[in-house]
């Protein structure tokens, strides 16, 4: 299937013009909107991106990092720099002012930078790149069209907040956060996969509380946990990659888009 | 848009990622296993 790719770009809520990365075959149905983990718009993203669009979506991907401050600091090797001397913190050292100036110390000015975002911007930056993907949202979502969302890691936890507060017919969710108030999860209209590692505690510690609202207000919910396997495990370029995982739930992705996108 | 703040400790989604991947890295490039980012593939390939 031929598909047809673009690099564009589209107004966020603040005047800023991002990145979005636009692939669809010449015939589609329905618009998926990808949200990348923290790594930003890699080439996993992209290659993810065109095999979705060949089983008939316009998918449309956002560099949530293309504001011209953002685009020279926000970068994978940067950020993955900024995380090596974390791995001596023990968790509950994370929020410690003290460990935090050591750590800091060793840093280089980029590393500082992504460390202030991580720490006290850190609600600044997750409230904006929500605001962005609703830019991004209002401005494709069509009346006689239906919409899906998916996201990875922290792509994820975005895509799950989002889906309570605007409405998508189909939202996946890879091993990504809760919403903080699970409450919120009241205003899902659409359906909603999940997607879990098995070893991945810190994500699915709060399954059972998903599992509790999904029975409150009876949504449309599917859930699969892969034992065994390890956090973004469907990133095939990544370290933790599992094959017969990841294509385990590409199949249950496609099935869910189409069951509810079609 | 939700106008909930993060208490003191509370993780965002954000913050919350990214220390997730600091457990990741540290699992499969700390020590002797130090590898770059996305090179698993190549290396898996070469050997």
């Amino acid at each position: 299937m031929e598909l047809e790719e673009s690099i564009t770009q589209f107004r966020s809520f603040d005047g800023n013009q991002l990145d979005l990365f636009d692939v669809k075959p010449e015939k589609y149905g329905a618009t998926v909107m990808v949200v990348s983990e923290i790594w930003g718009l890699t080439e996993f993203i992209k290659s993810f991106s065109r095999r979705l669009a060949r089983e008939g979506y316009r998918v449309i991907a956002p560099n949530l990092y293309s504001r011209p401050e953002d685009r020279e600091i926000l970068t994978e090797e940067k950020i993955m720099d900024t995380m090596r001397p974390m791995w001596s913190l023990p968790p509950d050292k994370r929020r410690d002012p003290e460990s935090i100036k050591k750590i800091m110390e060793n840093l280089n000015e980029d590393g500082k930078k992504i460390f202030t975002l991580i720490s006290e911007k850190r609600l600044e930056m997750e409230k904006r790149m929500l605001s962005d993907l609703e830019s991004l949202y209002r401005l494709q979502k069509k009346d006689n069209e239906k919409i899906g969302i998916v996201g990875f890691c922290m792509g994820g936890g975005l895509a799950f907040q989002l889906s309570t507060e605007l409405e998508f017919d189909a939202s996946a969710i890879f091993y990504g956060a809760s919403p903080r108030n699970i409450e919120d999860m009241k205003n899902i209209r659409g359906a909603l996969l999940c997607i879990y590692a098995g070893e991945d505690s810190g994500i699915n510690a709060t399954i059972k509380d998903v599992a509790e609202m999904v029975s409150k207000y009876k949504l449309n919910f599917e859930m699969k946990m892969y034992p065994g396997t390890y956090h973004a495990f469907f990133n095939d370029t990544g370290m933790s990659y599992n094959k017969d995982a990841s294509e385990d739930a590409w199949e249950r992705l496609l099935f869910f888009y189409r069951r509810n996108l079609q | 848009m939700s106008e909930t703040e993060l208490n003191d400790g509370e993780e965002g989604i954000f913050d919350g990622c990214f220390y997730v991947w600091v457990d990741v890295t540290k699992k499969y490039m700390s020590g002797n296993k130090e590898k770059n980012f996305n090179d698993y593939e190549k290396i898996k390939k070469r050997n």
